[in-house]
């Protein structure tokens, strides 16, 4: 994505211009995530009203529940399918104009759901994005604001480092490099998640 | 001499399951705990949406957003 942005061999003089790309890049990101976000509060709203009795415990219970299932899943102790669309932005999105292609580019991968989906916490973080919002939209969307944000600085970071002259991958081919263990981070954070949740609901 | 390599290696890896299991139930225990002391102390169950299960919830977001950088 980084080479997309910031195409190698590029003099200094447009770096105005993939600055401004990649912040076009990360703001297009955000507000994908956002919008999703908006979507699932949205969702949780409509199931709120059609469920008015059940109760926030059994939420959170369930929340729960889910959050073991998926880091269960993701030390490959279950095998579950992966739900995902294996498509990919096509590079025509850049030939009318680059800042507008980038931004797409943000906008659909911010999003989350129309690519792949190599890791199951996705899923609960859209589950709690649902939640939230079946409150409050409000609680729902800076969810989305933030995944949107750290789904977009790697960009930002690949692009500092190419100014630097360093290599500009460097976070992303130590997480290709470090899947497994990339997952049993996921895996951890999810079993917090899920230890915290059902210790609370249980009592 | 290949017999005992093999157990060798068989050794470590039942040594790596057993901390790994260990390790899994520990944290889980840990904040299972958390979780309980969180009902007890704070607002009783988590509500996803409020509090320290909110802010988990943002770690969580940016676990997730960076995990999703090496999908594309």
């Amino acid at each position: 994505m980084i080479f997309v942005i910031v195409p190698l061999g590029k003099g200094t003089k447009e770096v105005t211009a993939w600055v401004i790309r990649v912040i076009l890049y990360t703001l297009g990101s955000m507000l994908g995530a956002t919008l999703f976000a908006l979507l699932m509060g949205l969702i949780g709203q409509g199931l709120r009203a059609l469920l008015p009795g059940l109760g926030f415990a059994w939420v959170t219970a369930l929340l729960g529940v889910l959050a073991f299932v998926f880091a269960l899943k993701e030390l490959r102790i279950i095998p579950l399918p992966t739900l995902q669309i294996g498509w990919q932005v096509p590079a025509s999105w850049m030939k009318p104009s680059r800042a507008l292609g980038n931004t797409l580019y943000g906008i659909v991968l911010g999003a989350g759901v129309f690519t792949f989906i190599p890791f199951a916490s996705f899923y609960l973080l859209l589950l709690w994005e649902i939640s939230a919002g079946a409150v409050s939209l409000q609680a729902a969307l800076p969810l989305g604001v933030i995944y949107g944000f750290f789904r977009g600085l790697p960009a930002v970071m690949g692009g500092i480092s190419i100014l630097r002259g360093e290599y500009p991958l460097g976070i992303t081919d130590w997480l290709i490099a470090h899947l497994g263990l990339w997952h049993a981070v996921n895996a951890v954070a999810l079993l917090l998640v899920s230890g915290l949740l059902l210790g609370s609901f249980i009592l | 001499m290949a017999e005992s390599y093999g157990g060798s290696a068989q050794d470590t890896q039942v040594a790596r399951l057993r901390a790994w299991v260990l390790g899994v139930s520990v944290t889980a225990l840990a904040m299972f705990l958390v979780g309980v002391a969180l009902a007890v102390f704070v607002d009783g169950p988590a509500r996803p949406w409020t509090g320290l299960a909110y802010v988990i919830a943002m770690g969580l977001a940016i676990v997730v957003g960076l995990s999703k950088t090496s999908s594309a």
